[in-house]
This record gives C-alpha cells, sequence and structure tokens, in this order.
C-alpha cells in the first residue's frame, strides 16, 4: 500500500498518457505505412468533410493522389457539391475518354471546356470568342489542322485576324516539335482544339483542383506567358505604378471578392485581371482577354481593332475608378501618338527589306539569313515590348528595351541592306542624314514630317 | 507614490532552500524571484521567436511587430524590478507595479495574438460547409503560440504575490492587498504549468504534422510532452504533495528539459545544411525547424523545478 501511495504520480501519469494516446488513436486513426512508419491517417491533413465523404472517388484517391483531393478541398467546387465525377466521367465512346484502372467506367484525365460549360456558360462562350481560343493556337499551327467546324468557328471570331503570323508559323514549323512543345505550345496551347471539339484549357489560368480566385486573379498567372522579350507584359506591369501598388500593398487585398462586385475597396489598383477581365465599375466580367483593347499591339503594324470604340469605352469605365476624364482622355490620346511612331519605324524597317525583295536579295526560305532577325526583332520584340510599354506605363520598356533597339536595328538592318546590295552591284539605300530618327521615318514614308 | 514595504521576499535566499524528494540548496534568490527571472527570459526569447516565426511571411507586418517588441522590453521591465525588489530586499511599489503591468500587458498581448491566429486559421468562407479543417490548423499561424505570453505574464503576476506558510491559497501583494484563492500558490503555477505543456505538446505535434510525421522521432516530443502534462496535472489536482510526488516530479522535469534541449539540437540540426559546402542558410532556420520552439519544454521544465522549491509538503 505505501508503495503505490508513494509511486501515485508516476503510476497515475503512466496510464493515463497511455489512455490519452489509445483514445487519440482511435479517434484520429492511424496507420502503419508501407515503409514501417506510424502516421495518422492522411485524413489527418485532409478536410474533415472529405474524411467522412462518402464519394467513390474521394474515398480512393485521398490515399492514391491525397494532393489533389486536398486542394479540391479548398475549392468553391467542393463547398458547391461539385463532385469529381462531374467534371471527369465521361460515357466510353466520349472522344478522348480512357478507361479507369481497376474499374469499369470512363473518365477525362483532363477536363475540357466542354465539361466546364455544363455550369460555366457564359464564361466559355466569352473565352471561345477571345483571341486566348482558337487564334492563340492558329498563330502557331495555322489553320489546316482545324476541322470544318473550327474553322466556321475560327472564322466567325471578329478579332481572328490583326496579327501576320507567318513568320511565327516559320519559325515552329523550324525548330520543330521536340521543341515548340516545351516553347510555342506550351503557351498557346490555350486555344488548342480538343478531341471533343471544345477548345482550349481552362485550367491554364484557373489551375486545379482549387480553382482559386485569388489565384486567377493574381498577375502571376498572367506572368506564365505574357513575359519574356515578345510581350514582356510581366516586366512591364512590375515596372509600372499599378505593378508596384500590387507588390507593395497586395498582400492586403479582398482577392476573395464575389466576382461582379469588385470595387477600388477591394483592390485600390489593378492586376492584369482587374483591367482586362474583371467586372469592375459598369464594366461587366469578361472572359474575352480582348473586350477592352483598343489596338492589336502585337502586330507588327498596329492596327484598330474591330468594335475598338466599344472596348474603349468599357476599359476606360475601369480607369475612372481612380482616374479623371482628363488623365484618360490625354493618356489614350498620348497612346494612340506612339503606336503611330512605331508603326512608322517598322514601316521603314518594311520599306529597307521590300528594296531586297524587289531586286530579289532575299531567299524565299524564312529565318536563313542574319537579316531575318533583324527585321523579325525589330517589330516582334523591339516594337511590341514600346508599345505595350506605354500603355501600361513601363518608361524602361518604351525606352531602353524597345524605342533605343528599334533605332539600334535599323541602322543595323540599314547596314545588312546596304551590304546586299552593293554585293549585287546596285547603289545603297539613300535616307536621310538623322537616320533613324522618327522625322526621317515619316520623311522616307511620306508622312508630314511636322510630328504635330 | 511611495514604497510600500512588508514582507521580504528573498528571505530564502539566507536560509537555503528546499527541493522536496530531492534535498536541500543554496539559492541566490527565492523561488518566486527565480520564477520571475525566468519569465524575464522567457519574454526575452518568446518575442525572438515571434519575429523568426513572423519572418515567414517574408516581412513582419506592423501588427505582428507588437509582440516582437513587447517581449524583449517586457523582460528587460520584469529584470529592472526584481533587481528594485533584490535591491530593496522587499517588495516595493514600483517593482510591484512594473510586473502587475507587464504582466498584465503580456496576457493582453497573448490573448490578441490568439484571436489574431485564430482567425487566420479559420476558412475564408462558408464555414458552415467546409467545417473546420485539419490542414487549416497544422498550416495556420499556431493558434496556441501567442498564449506563451499570456502563460507567463500570469505566471509572473502570480510569482509576484505571496502565500502563508504553510500554502492556503491566501494570497498578498504586500503593502496593498490581501485575498483568498481557490487553490494555494504552487497549484496555481503547477496549473499554469501543465496548461504550457500541453501547448508544447499539441503545437509539437501540429508542427510535426507538416513534416507527415516521416521519422518516429518525432512522436518523441508528443508522447514524452503529454506524459510531462498529464504529470503536472495531476501534481496540480493533488490536495497534498508527498516527498515521493516531488520525486517523481523532479526527474518528470528534467526529462521536459532534456526533450527541449535535445529538440533544439535536432532542429538546428535539421537546419544545417546538408553538406558543408552549402554553407548556413538564415532561410533555413526562418522556414525550417523552428530552432526556439523545442525550448518550449524546457521552459516549462525548469518552471515546474522551481515551483517545488520550498513547496508545501505532508509527512509520509
Amino acid at each position: 500500500m505505501q508503495f503505490f501511495r508513494r509511486t501515485r504520480l508516476i503510476f497515475s501519469t503512466t496510464f493515463l498518457t497511455g489512455a490519452i494516446i489509445v483514445a487519440a488513436a482511435l479517434l484520429i486513426g492511424f496507420d502503419i505505412d508501407e515503409e514501417g512508419r506510424i502516421r495518422p491517417t492522411s485524413n489527418m491533413v485532409l478536410a474533415q468533410e472529405i474524411e467522412n465523404s462518402t464519394d467513390e472517388c474521394v474515398v480512393c484517391h485521398v490515399d492514391h493522389t491525397p494532393g489533389i483531393v486536398n486542394q479540391f478541398g479548398e475549392s468553391d467546387h467542393f463547398s458547391n457539391n461539385v463532385s469529381c465525377s462531374d467534371c471527369h466521367l465521361v460515357e466510353e465512346e466520349y472522344p478522348g475518354s480512357v478507361q479507369h484502372q481497376n474499374a469499369e467506367f470512363y473518365v477525362l484525365p483532363l477536363s475540357s471546356p466542354a465539361q466546364c460549360e455544363e455550369c460555366h456558360r457564359e464564361q466559355v462562350a466569352q473565352f471561345n470568342l477571345s483571341r486566348h481560343a482558337l487564334p492563340a493556337y492558329v498563330a502557331y499551327a495555322g489553320t489546316d489542322p482545324l476541322s470544318e467546324d473550327l474553322l466556321d468557328q475560327y472564322q466567325s471570331i471578329p478579332e481572328r485576324g490583326g496579327i501576320d503570323s507567318r513568320a511565327r508559323n516559320s519559325l515552329h514549323a523550324m525548330e520543330g516539335h521536340a521543341v515548340t512543345k516545351f516553347a510555342c505550345e506550351t503557351c498557346h496551347d490555350v486555344g488548342k482544339p480538343n478531341l471533343d471539339g471544345s477548345v482550349g484549357n481552362c485550367t491554364d489560368c484557373h489551375i486545379r483542383h482549387e480553382f482559386s480566385l485569388e489565384q486567377a486573379r493574381k498577375p502571376e498567372t498572367c506572368n506564365a506567358c505574357h513575359i519574356g522579350p515578345d510581350h514582356p507584359q510581366w516586366e512591364i506591369y512590375s515596372e509600372s505604378g499599378h505593378g508596384i501598388s500590387y507588390m507593395t500593398g497586395g498582400d492586403d487585398w479582398n482577392w476573395d471578392a464575389d466576382p461582379g462586385t469588385l470595387t477600388t475597396v477591394d483592390f485600390p489598383a489593378p492586376t492584369c485581371a482587374t483591367c482586362h477581365m474583371s467586372g469592375f465599375g459598369l464594366s461587366a466580367t469578361t472572359h474575352d482577354v480582348g473586350d477592352r483593347l483598343t489596338w492589336f499591339l502585337a502586330s507588327a503594324i498596329t492596327q484598330r481593332r474591330p468594335a475598338w470604340e466599344e472596348n474603349k469605352v468599357r476599359m476606360q469605365q475601369v480607369c475612372l475608378a481612380c482616374h479623371s476624364n482628363n488623365f484618360i482622355d490625354e493618356f489614350y490620346d498620348a497612346g494612340d501618338a506612339i503606336v503611330g511612331s512605331i508603326n512608322q519605324w517598322v514601316e521603314l524597317s518594311d520599306w529597307m527589306v521590300q528594296h531586297l525583295k524587289d531586286n530579289e536579295l532575299m531567299t524565299a526560305q524564312p529565318f536563313d539569313q542574319p537579316i531575318d532577325y533583324t527585321y523579325f526583332n525589330i517589330w516582334h520584340h523591339w516594337g511590341r515590348t514600346a508599345k505595350f510599354g506605354a500603355w501600361m506605363q513601363g518608361a524602361d520598356y518604351v525606352q531602353w528595351h524597345g524605342a533605343y533597339e528599334i533605332m539600334h536595328d535599323l541602322t543595323i538592318l540599314r547596314e545588312e541592306v546596304d551590304h546586299m546590295l552593293e554585293d549585287a552591284g546596285l547603289e545603297p539605300l539613300e535616307l536621310p542624314v538623322d537616320f533613324p530618327s522618327i522625322r526621317a521615318a515619316r520623311e522616307v514614308l511620306g508622312y508630314p514630317t511636322d510630328e504635330g | 507614490m511611495t514604497d510600500a514595504t512588508t514582507s521580504s521576499p528573498t528571505e530564502a535566499q539566507r536560509s537555503g532552500s528546499t527541493i522536496p524528494g530531492i534535498g536541500q540548496f543554496h539559492l541566490p534568490l527565492s523561488r518566486n524571484d527565480l520564477l520571475l527571472l525566468l519569465v524575464a527570459f522567457a519574454e526575452i526569447g518568446t518575442g525572438l521567436e515571434t519575429y523568426l516565426a513572423h519572418l515567414i511571411s517574408g516581412d513582419v507586418k506592423p501588427a505582428e511587430s507588437v509582440p516582437v517588441i513587447f517581449g524583449p522590453i517586457a523582460g528587460i521591465l520584469l529584470i529592472i524590478a526584481l533587481g528594485l525588489r533584490i535591491r530593496a530586499r522587499k517588495a516595493t511599489f514600483s517593482s510591484s507595479m512594473i510586473v502587475i503591468l507587464t504582466g498584465l500587458a503580456s496576457v493582453a498581448v497573448g490573448v490578441i495574438g490568439t484571436a489574431f491566429h485564430w482567425a487566420r486559421a479559420l476558412p475564408p468562407v462558408n464555414f458552415e460547409n467546409y467545417g473546420l479543417q485539419w490542414d487549416w490548423i497544422i498550416y495556420a499561424p499556431p493558434v496556441l503560440g501567442p498564449l506563451a505570453f499570456a502563460g507567463i505574464g500570469l505566471l509572473a503576476i502570480i510569482a509576484l504575490l505571496e502565500d502563508t506558510k504553510p500554502e492556503t491559497g491566501k494570497l498578498t501583494l504586500p503593502g496593498f492587498v490581501t485575498f483568498n484563492t481557490p487553490l494555494p500558490q504552487t497549484r496555481q503555477f503547477l496549473w499554469l504549468i501543465a496548461f504550457g505543456l500541453y501547448a508544447a505538446t499539441l503545437s509539437a505535434t501540429l508542427d510535426h504534422a507538416r513534416t507527415g510525421f516521416e521519422n518516429f522521432y518525432v512522436w518523441i516530443p508528443t508522447i514524452l510532452g503529454l506524459f510531462g502534462s498529464v504529470a503536472t496535472t495531476l501534481m496540480a489536482l493533488y490536495g497534498d504533495h508527498r516527498k515521493s510526488d516531488y520525486f517523481f516530479f523532479f526527474w518528470i522535469m528534467i526529462v521536459m528539459i532534456v526533450v527541449g534541449v535535445i529538440g533544439l539540437g535536432l532542429h538546428i540540426n535539421a537546419d544545417l545544411p546538408e553538406t558543408a559546402e552549402g554553407g548556413i542558410q538564415i532561410e533555413r532556420f526562418i522556414r525550417g525547424a523552428p530552432p526556439m520552439a523545442p525550448m518550449l519544454f524546457a521552459i516549462m521544465g525548469s518552471f515546474g523545478l522551481l515551483t517545488m522549491v520550498d513547496a508545501p509538503v505532508i509527512d509520509e
């Protein structure tokens, strides 16, 4: 008796500790995995709702692919009772279907917009009308792979044109699929047709399986493609006041605000999505990324977009949340003016190269002469960069990565053209002494030289 | 304002101190003064740990800097208060006010911090549909973390008070007030330490859940921490303590200290580069295993040991 009295603490503690561990083990559930490690069942780190789920997919995948189940558990799809089968389960004859391993039913490993469309009809319709849809794919693949229906769909997209994709198609063919699979196609497949006839892949921007509003609204999502020398929107945005606001204060923005309800209280400054897609002010939410744009800035010679006046109104409705009418009008006037200047420089490069073509000094094969690259860089890299830089307010990209590079490459282009003309026994080009200033470009092209 | 004087809190330092069941020691300070000193260091350490923890999000935001700044200031204030007590060889008005205000502020920082952390652990929308999810609790800011401030703040305030000998729960703030409490002071300390150990155990378990319990040894702080928590709870529940209780409690608290120190070593080891060429990367200490976290076991073990000093004991 004395012994137990003296050891009451150690015995009681041991007993109670053991009892608590056993109770916890029974409550939470523990498992010994294949490597002999004691671990809580994977449900411990999953949503309790998922833990208790009787959904056949969840019950199995919670052990086999817990990562995606966990992501799904955090999605609004999950909280709105959208099941895995709603997006993945299809009939055997459905194009692209595969039989599920160790099961009788068929699934689509990657759901297509045809499945998303069941609930998000309006968004898919808007996307299909955008340059993110078939035009993105045609830009590298051309129209040959399109079925008749898809060709009709492509032809019905008002903004399908405006960009001469001949040179880029050539690059795609020259580099070969082993390269382009990891290059052009990574981004341009955002508009690739699927076997079921739908176009594109919503999860390129809405990363599965959380489908988070915050992720889709953050500029890093667009950064996946809109980066680099040919369209450095991410770099320009980072330099702009909008981007600086996002990077310094974005942590406190209301990323989960309900779509269509956004105000400057939620987003004191815009991200890519705010200006181009989000419902903001009087502009309704759109999944047509060109719906608020006035110019085809990506073109060699930039032209107006179809219905650009209406697009302009929609974009300016967003601008008006923070900027005055005067500011916006002046900004648009200045933006239009720089587009004109860059166009004239690019036209000057066209004029010089045309001399070679007229004298049959250019080969028919694209990108087989150094001059092809010089000529291409002027519009595809520097011209675009300067225009994007102006419209998105990245001064360094207008100047040193844009206008300066155009002028630099124009002098190289002139030298290359003159060499080729001289080698052919022809006279070099006659150009103004202040070539390649914009005044000289206007003079060569026959525009009035007073820039006003 | 004049300093009020009553009894001498440093009396024990002259007569030697007893740890029941273990032996007699000559300690430089009384039990409560030693507890105050440890609280002071714990405040500084908690402030430092909070700084490292809040760095995880990239920078320390204004609200997050409150505990970071408060911890060291509170620690220094408590050391000053203790210095005043020791120099005057008695509790003084100024030293008592410093401890009370610092302790209350520490409780407030802890409670408000817990509210902030708890808010971050809740789902952003549709709480009814989501329910409470384990991963939110595991990956959210540690909900119980800020309570460390509250716990040690309370401990400082209780340590300021004096109980009769043998302890009855009749506590005195020298020169101000005497009031009855339902528990003797030693058991009040024990309850606080028990809660601290439960929090340390739960925290360690949730932290290690992030690793998916890859290694068996990450269960050790869970099991031993639970053992120490239960033992301390039982000690707090017992109405009378025997020497044998203290004997076992002493060694259990030593185990808590060992768990903390070994954990500190293992966490630092986990944060060091795998190869010498890698060099020490501060980022690994910020985002890897939190180096100071295991020391919560050691601090609680030390509190447990100090609580035993001159604690009331019945004959067996």
